[in-house]
């Protein structure tokens, strides 16, 4: 819970910090080409909205919680901290247009996928219900793309869903998940 | 004893004339003029280009002092760098503005002209610069109570001396590829003031800054009034589509991004966190 609690508070604080805090923090396109390294991992933890903060940072808590559960925390901690650039790394790659990304979903994307494959191997019982969920993250993704559902989204006007960085997030998360080996013991089960 | 009443009489005068001599009369200037700057070698009047000038928001904009002429002493550069990054405050929160950098003096070479503002537009990356031109005039006088400065110690009690400070800040915003001139805006002030003889320079320099900050805040005002007359203008003519208005207005390639999963992020995140617990309890 301590990851969890700890990203929520850095996004919350950066939330309420100036304009220029979130101007230098932002994943900038010609800043990070030019060396501003820190933009990769720090673009995930700035918002351009107070709306868009509090939707983001919410899930973010909730499923940097259950991955955090699910794999330990130094695992949850490992995956962002090289899942991040990574991601920031390829949405430069397939999305050239972009000049400017915020925002910590594909954080929530990853850690999402990471624990739902977690829970997938551990409880097969429960496949059906994460293969709903994941499908509705998939038709969401889709639509994203396709650029149906514009007024479904909490950034402001003028600002294009990233949807690649959800699908690169949620594809590092099942590599991550098929090179690293399970905690050798599962958490003790409820009774 | 003549010789002796004659050198008194000589130490006497010349050491009043050092007295008077303490007390800065007449008037000083400070003078940076953007023509100066922009046109050092012009003869005859620039030829009008008929160019178009494209602007692409949101624009990124530069401020800076143009350079003064000659040896005159000016406002120092911590003073300027604090008087721009009031207009830029001013300026942050319009959506076709992206970005305002303040540029030091020193990166503008006196009488550079468009070659020197080019150069600096590409070290910093700008579209448009805010070009500030300055005239400060200071007349310095004696008044009646000067007169108690011959007691020596009036010198530095007595405020004899006064100065008036005329400044004037005058905005001149330019397309930095097309050279042309968007708009202007002029800021205005005068300060009056006393100091005793000891300080007065203190005071002068005091009134000097007092001067381009009224000035500062006189500008603002006019430059954010400008700027909508010239947005206004710019919008009838692109709507009317005047051939002869000379702008075109054109979407910067590129977009903003934002990571966002929307509403459906709170529910799908819930069901995950019910599937976590699920898997918890035994079947």
């Amino acid at each position: 819970m301590r990851i969890a609690l700890l990203l929520a508070l850095v996004c919350g604080v950066l939330a309420c910090a100036a304009e220029n805090v979130g101007q230098l923090l932002a994943l900038d396109r010609a800043g990070a080409l030019h060396g501003q390294i820190w933009r990769l991992w720090t673009g995930h933890l700035v918002h351009y909205s107070a709306q868009h903060a509090a939707l983001d940072i919410t899930a973010l808590f909730v499923l940097a919680a259950i991955a955090e559960r699910e794999m330990g925390a130094r695992a949850t901690g490992a995956l962002l901290l090289l899942g991040a650039p990574v991601i920031s790394l390829c949405l430069l790659l397939a999305a050239p247009g972009m000049l400017l990304y915020k925002g910590s979903s594909a954080l929530s994307a990853m850690l999402g996928v990471a624990g739902g494959a977690w829970i997938w191997r551990r409880a097969p019982r429960l496949r059906a219900a994460l293969m709903v969920v994941g499908g509705v993250a998939l038709v969401k993704t889709l639509c994203d793309a396709l650029g149906y559902l514009p007024g479904f989204s909490s950034v402001p006007g003028g600002v294009r869903v990233a949807w690649q960085a959800h699908a690169i997030g949620a594809a590092f998360a099942l590599a991550w998940v098929m090179l690293v080996k399970p905690p050798a013991a599962p958490h003790a089960a409820h009774p | 004893m003549k010789v002796l009443i004659a050198m008194l009489a000589s130490t006497l005068l010349l050491a009043l004339a050092g007295c008077a001599a303490l007390n800065p009369h007449g008037s000083g200037n400070h003078t940076g003029s953007v023509v100066d700057y922009l046109y050092p070698d012009a003869k005859e009047a620039p030829q009008m280009q008929l160019s178009t000038t494209t602007l692409r928001p949101p624009v990124r904009v530069g401020i800076v002092f143009v350079p003064g002429g000659g040896w005159n002493i000016g406002l120092p550069e911590t003073d300027k760098e604090k008087l721009l990054e009031r207009v830029k405050a001013s300026f942050t929160n319009i959506p076709y503005i992206g970005s305002i950098e303040v540029i030091p003096s020193q990166y503008l070479r006196p009488r550079g002209g468009f070659a020197n503002l080019e150069q600096v537009a590409r070290m910093f990356g700008i579209d448009i610069v805010v070009l500030l031109s300055y005239d400060q005039v200071q007349f310095s006088d004696s008044n009646m109570l000067s007169v108690l400065y011959w007691t020596i110690v009036g010198a530095y009690v007595i405020h004899g001396d006064q100065y008036d400070i005329q400044t004037m800040l005058d905005a001149s915003v330019f397309d930095v590829q097309s050279h042309k001139l968007l708009f202007r805006a002029p800021g205005l002030s005068r300060v009056k003031g006393s100091a005793t003889s000891a300080n007065f320079s203190e005071q002068a320099r005091a009134g000097r800054l007092e001067g381009y900050n009224k000035a500062m805040e006189a500008l603002i005002p006019q430059l954010h009034a400008e700027l909508e007359k010239f947005k206004a203008r710019l919008k009838t003519d692109i709507n009317t589509k005047k051939a002869a208005s000379g702008y075109r207005i054109e979407n910067r390639p590129g977009y903003s991004g934002g990571g966002d999963f929307g509403w459906l992020s709170l529910p799908l995140a819930l069901a995950l966190g019910g599937a976590a617990y699920a898997a918890r309890r035994k079947p």
